[in-house]
């Protein structure tokens, strides 16, 4: 009965102890590699890759993140803070009683805004025209950038995390948000990874996210297509 | 080549394959943020906007709701107002869209709008708030009034904005009932939380002091000298009618309700001295809960009814104790300085406020129930006194005096954001009890 069993293996050959373990260690490596396909590979447990985790807690990194070298050139003129420039602008249209000069101010006004945006449309399509070459892939990313990349990115969002410490719990909680930015900067997935448990912590680190985006082009480096990062929100100094 | 070996091959040649495909976006960078740029809400709230003012009511109406409705969410503490010349975006009446860019763009979190709408006798005030950052509308509500009592819509606004944001209401509905001092006559009065609305409570021609509310906000008990020594009254807010729940022998001085408002406590002195007693309203019965040579006074509960904080100079100087609801399992809780007292016990549950004499002047402190995390408050050159915990438990009252300027203040939990609610120098003001959510 069982030489007969051996006889049909699909490998043919007379039962080969051998062949029957490569077949096995095949199907199997095979079954593995076609899990990572279907399953988005942001998830931590199933990447294949190199894991990082960049912890920057120390003074060094609040330093403005213009002073890295590698930073520079992704630091454009268009992603400095406008408001400071939008308020400047609508002082033109203060203490002006006469109503037809009202008009013109607010007509001022409507296209210093319009100017704006276009200057903000153009100058995201320069980020994304210009500074990401349409080159091949760089196949393994500069572990110097990454890091780089990632004290930018943690000083924007930190800078745009707004949580009054009232709304803490008194445990600490960790919210984990996974996100996945494109070549050109854009936030192309942002998920939960983990939730804290607290559903104004968690919209807390959400909001921070969505409203750093976008971020600077990969410039080149990296894997070419994207970067997934994982930022890990921490209540332990709030309290 | 054998059969088998060409498909182990081709197999292996599969796998290595996707795996070098699915490594292009395999690398992940994980970043730790343990605390947040801001800690107050960038919020943009535009002016109401109405299609049609009838010519009997204010043009300014909207405006003067929307005023209210900024200065209603600048005293939480939690939200950072934007300047409206910073706006990009107007409102005109009917707009319906809103461009979430423009909004974040000048750095808004949360974004309010909305209109007025006049009827014969009321307005009705529609308002959305919604998340800029991710797009959202979190809420379209309509508000009906009256169009001379705008502040009490706003009011309902405000509350429903909080609502939303921190899932609780605030301390809108609240009042704050604190004594003012005149030569040798004192009474209490409360207030709006907004620092309007001064209303007298007691007019006892005598001494009277230390208010508290029940915590079902009908009643307030209060000590009085009115019959030549301290006795505790207990007032209706409802009716507006007192009675005298304690006149004993030596001293009778007013501590804390319980959190189901059947129970108060007291500080007695005629059992030779002063000691603390609980005492059931409904059936008169007294409990004495400690039983030390020493002076035990100002007992307070926590927000669970399990246990009480109170002071004592058992240990040779005023400091602050906890023991259970029941007396037992006493325990110290405060060893810095040499006069800590006026304990009040947070809602939240975790903290209690006290003050402290430190460098010659009392200061508020707050302290973990267990003693640890002590975190001073107030460091300014006056006497911090009296500190009395919002029902959020994210902001506490407490009254203060400078050379001679009285002052009941509210401030954060954490000490930020200090405002003065009431200002005086005769006569004085001191000893502010914030009252629970009232209806």
């Amino acid at each position: 009965m069982t030489s007969r069993m051996s006889q049909k293996n699909p490998f043919g050959g007379p039962g080969n102890p051998y062949n029957m373990f490569f077949a096995s260690l095949a199907m199997h490596v095979i079954l593995l590699a076609a899990i990572m396909i279907s399953v988005p590979g942001s998830t931590r447990q199933l990447t294949f890759g190199p894991s990082y985790t960049v912890a920057l807690v120390g003074p060094e990194v609040i330093a403005s993140p213009q002073n890295l070298p590698a930073l520079r050139d992704m630091m454009h003129p268009a992603l400095s803070d406008r408001p400071v420039i939008l308020k400047r602008d609508t002082h033109l249209s203060t203490k002006v009683p006469i109503v037809k000069q009202d008009d013109s101010g607010r007509q001022d006004i409507e296209k210093a805004i319009a100017s704006l945006r276009q200057k903000d449309a153009a100058s995201m399509d320069r980020d994304s025209t210009n500074k990401f070459p349409s080159g091949p892939p760089t196949p393994s990313p500069d572990q110097a950038k990454i890091n780089d990349y990632s004290r930018f990115i943690w000083n924007k969002i930190k800078k745009n995390w707004v949580l009054p410490p009232s709304l803490m719990p008194k445990e600490n909680i960790t919210a984990i948000i996974e996100v996945r930015i494109g070549a050109n900067g854009a936030l192309e997935h942002v998920a939960f990874e983990k939730k804290s448990g607290n559903r104004y912590f968690d919209e807390s680190a959400l909001r921070a996210v969505t409203k750093s985006a976008p971020f600077p082009p990969l410039s080149g480096w990296g894997t070419g297509r994207s970067i997934d990062i994982g930022i890990r929100f921490h209540s332990a100094e709030l309290r | 080549m054998k059969q088998s070996h060409r498909w182990f091959l081709f197999f292996l040649s599969a796998c290595l394959f996707f795996c070098g495909v699915n490594r292009d976006s395999a690398a992940k960078v994980y970043i730790d943020i343990d605390a947040p740029g801001f800690q107050q809400f960038p919020i943009a709230v535009c002016d109401l906007q109405a299609k049609k003012i009838p010519p009997d009511r204010s043009a300014e109406l909207p405006s003067t709701l929307s005023d209210h409705i900024r200065s209603l969410l600048t005293l939480t503490g939690l939200f950072h107002l934007l300047d409206p010349k910073s706006f990009l975006e107007g409102v005109e009446p009917g707009t319906q869209t809103v461009r979430f860019s423009d909004w974040t763009m000048i750095g808004a979190d949360f974004l309010v709008r909305g209109g007025v709408v006049f009827g014969v006798r009321d307005l009705t005030v529609d308002c959305q708030l919604y998340d800029v950052s991710r797009g959202l509308l979190l809420f379209n509500k309509s508000y009906a009034g009256s169009p001379d009592d705008v502040k009490t819509l706003a009011r309902a606004v405000v509350t429903d904005i909080l609502l939303a944001l921190t899932g609780d209401e605030g301390d809108f509905n609240t009042k704050i009932a604190f004594v003012m001092k005149k030569q040798n006559h004192s009474d209490i009065f409360t207030i709006n939380y907004d620092g309007t609305d001064l209303k007298p409570v007691t007019s006892h021609q005598s001494i009277v002091v230390a208010p508290r509310w029940s915590p079902d906000g009908q009643y307030m008990a209060f000590t009085s000298y009115r019959a030549g020594r301290p006795e505790v009254y207990l007032y209706s807010l409802k009716t507006g009618k007192e009675k005298k729940i304690a006149a004993f022998k030596g001293l009778n001085l007013c501590g804390a309700f319980s959190p189901d408002s059947k129970k108060l406590l007291l500080t007695l002195s005629k059992d030779d001295n002063e000691e603390i007693y609980v005492l059931d309203l409904d059936s008169q019965q007294l409990s004495r809960l400690t039983h030390n040579s020493a002076i035990d006074v100002s007992p307070t509960w926590s927000p669970d009814g399990k246990k009480i904080a109170f002071v004592s100079n058992r240990s040779g100087s005023p400091q602050i104790f906890v023991m259970d609801a029941d007396g037992g399992n006493v325990k110290r809780i405060t060893f810095e300085g040499n006069y800590n007292t006026s304990p009040s016990w947070s809602p939240r549950g975790n903290r209690i406020a006290y003050e402290g004499l430190i460098n010659h002047r009392y200061q508020i402190f707050t302290v973990d129930e267990d003693g640890g995390n002590l975190l001073q408050l107030t460091f300014d050159n006056a006497d911090n006194e009296y500190p009395s915990w919002s029902p959020s438990g994210r902001q506490i009252v407490f009254s203060s005096k400078q050379e001679t300027a009285h002052r009941i203040s509210i401030m954060n939990f954490n000490g930020l954001n200090v405002r003065v609610l009431k200002e005086s120098k005769v006569p004085a003001v001191m000893m502010p009890a914030w009252s629970p959510r009232l209806k």
